[in-house]
């Protein structure tokens, strides 16, 4: 079994399972995949297309912005001990807290349009970044440094060929270990203040008991959480091929 | 003259270098030697400025050294390269950090030399152990540096990439004649590429006259130096 075998056989197990499960059951409730991938298909261009494409702008707009000041605030922490001595307990502070119990205080703060969704995928995934990059950047064996110190190197330099570099996987995994919570928390974010967005319409389907509907909103959304992760994979394979020898 | 002068350095309160001072002439090979832990990579650390030292001076024709002033090499002993870069971007990066146009004449000189032109386009996990190190010296030599630092530089090769790289570095010694300074725990290697041998003995630092270079190993001189340094290394001949 190869590369491509194995992945298709895993899926379709997974359909097999979910038809004899839906047949079994037999209720509205639990349609089974061929009915939900035909209803899906059915009602992209007119529905799900735009829902998904709202989903889309708000993460992509909270990684961005955590990715902008999380990445060289964690090398920045990670490579300075006097910044770190400052921020490092302010990160350890926060870190730990559910970030969904942010949500009452930024909906204060920011209202219930869209700047406080981007904020809640920010607020995750800039701390993921933050204290990866952080983590990754102490464990850095001080002799690296050493070819640059010879030849004078300044402060930039050491960013830039070094820590920058460097740290570019790391920054990528960690926004693929957060885009999981992420998603979980847009959704949650996405029942209220809005009419778009696949948690809006998700949760509408279900309030108008069109149960096919509802499933064919998880499905988008499976697909859009599918989707970065197979955009990190490529940025991944592009830009760090270093690291797949 | 490559002067060291009344230099101490302490590193997390113990003093690893106590007051010590040698002359190395320029566009020569100097060897440092002596046990572990005795401060060899500490003396060469200082020198290239990654160490600052408590008391003393390093200077070169009576300039004092500072890597912003004076162009060195460095050669680790593993090799020091940058996984993330090529060996093109690798051998490149002194001019970028020194912000000088890049030499092409003087680039393909020395890949040719050490037989790694057709390895430019490699990342340097593709690479074995001999192909990376001949990229590191080329790295420390692709400035034409006045003073070229290589610590255990070959220690971690097999015996033919060993010779290979030895011999590799001779040649380029004597093309581009940098100061060098090399830091080894093998004494056949200090008596093969050194002019001068540093010992380092605790609390000072003697620097021998290598009359063995060039010689046969197997030729009485030879025989009677490695004696001499073997016994000051172990600390069974005294200072004086």
């Amino acid at each position: 079994m190869n590369k491509v075998t194995r992945p298709i056989l895993s899926i379709a197990i997974f359909l097999i399972l979910w038809q004899v499960l839906s047949i079994a059951v037999n209720r509205s409730i639990f349609p089974s995949p061929i009915a939900v991938f035909a209803n899906t298909f059915a009602i992209f261009e007119d529905k799900l297309f735009i829902h998904s494409l709202y989903s889309i702008r708000r993460i992509l707009a909270g990684i961005f912005a955590a990715a902008a000041i999380g990445w060289p605030l964690g090398i920045l922490t990670g490579h300075n001990l006097k910044i770190d001595r400052y921020l490092s307990p302010v990160i350890y502070f926060l870190y730990p807290v559910p970030k969904i119990a942010f949500l009452p205080v930024f909906m204060l703060l920011f209202g219930l349009g869209e700047f406080t969704k981007i904020v809640m995928i920010f607020i995750i995934v800039f701390f993921q970044i933050t204290v990866t990059i952080r983590d990754s950047i102490r464990l850095l064996d001080k002799s690296v440094f050493y070819p640059l110190t010879v030849l004078g190197a300044s402060k930039t330099d050491v960013f830039r060929y070094i820590l920058i570099p460097y740290s570019f996987p790391r920054l990528l995994s960690s926004i693929r270990i957060a885009l999981g919570t992420a998603i979980a928390v847009l959704f949650f974010s996405e029942t209220f203040g809005t009419e778009y967005g696949l948690g809006y319409f998700i949760m509408d389907s279900m309030l108008r008991i069109n149960y096919l509907e509802m499933y064919s909103g998880i499905v988008a959304l499976s697909v859009t959480g599918l989707l970065f992760f197979v955009l990190i994979d490529i940025l991944q394979n592009k830009m760090v091929k270093w690291q797949t020898f | 003259m490559l002067k060291i002068e009344n230099l101490s350095i302490t590193l997390e309160d113990k003093l690893v270098l106590d007051n010590i001072s040698c002359e190395i002439p320029v566009g020569s090979v100097a060897c440092i030697i002596g046990s572990s832990g005795i401060g060899k990579t500490t003396l060469l650390k200082t020198i290239g400025g990654i160490i600052k030292p408590q008391t003393g001076n390093i200077t070169l024709n009576q300039r004092v050294i500072n890597s912003n002033d004076v162009i060195m090499g460095y050669v680790p002993q593993d090799h020091g390269l940058y996984p993330w870069m090529r060996v093109r971007t690798n051998l490149l990066l002194p001019f970028k950090i020194k912000k000088l146009p890049i030499d092409p004449v003087r680039l393909g000189a020395i890949t040719a030399k050490l037989g790694i032109t057709d390895l430019m386009g490699r990342y340097p996990s593709l690479l074995s152990g001999g192909e990376k190190q001949r990229v590191a010296l080329a790295r420390g030599m692709i400035l034409n540096p006045e003073i070229l630092l290589m610590d255990e530089a070959f220690s971690s090769l097999d015996a033919f990439s060993k010779d290979q790289s030895r011999e590799l570095f001779i040649q380029l010694q004597e093309m581009f004649k940098p100061t060098a300074l090399l830091v080894t725990h093998d004494i056949d290697e200090a008596l093969i590429l050194g002019d001068n041998i540093l010992v380092l003995t605790g609390d000072n630092i003697l620097t021998i006259k290598n009359k063995a270079k060039s010689k046969k190993k197997w030729s009485e001189e030879y025989a009677s130096m490695f004696e001499t340094l073997d016994g000051l290394v172990r600390g069974k001949i005294g200072n004086e």
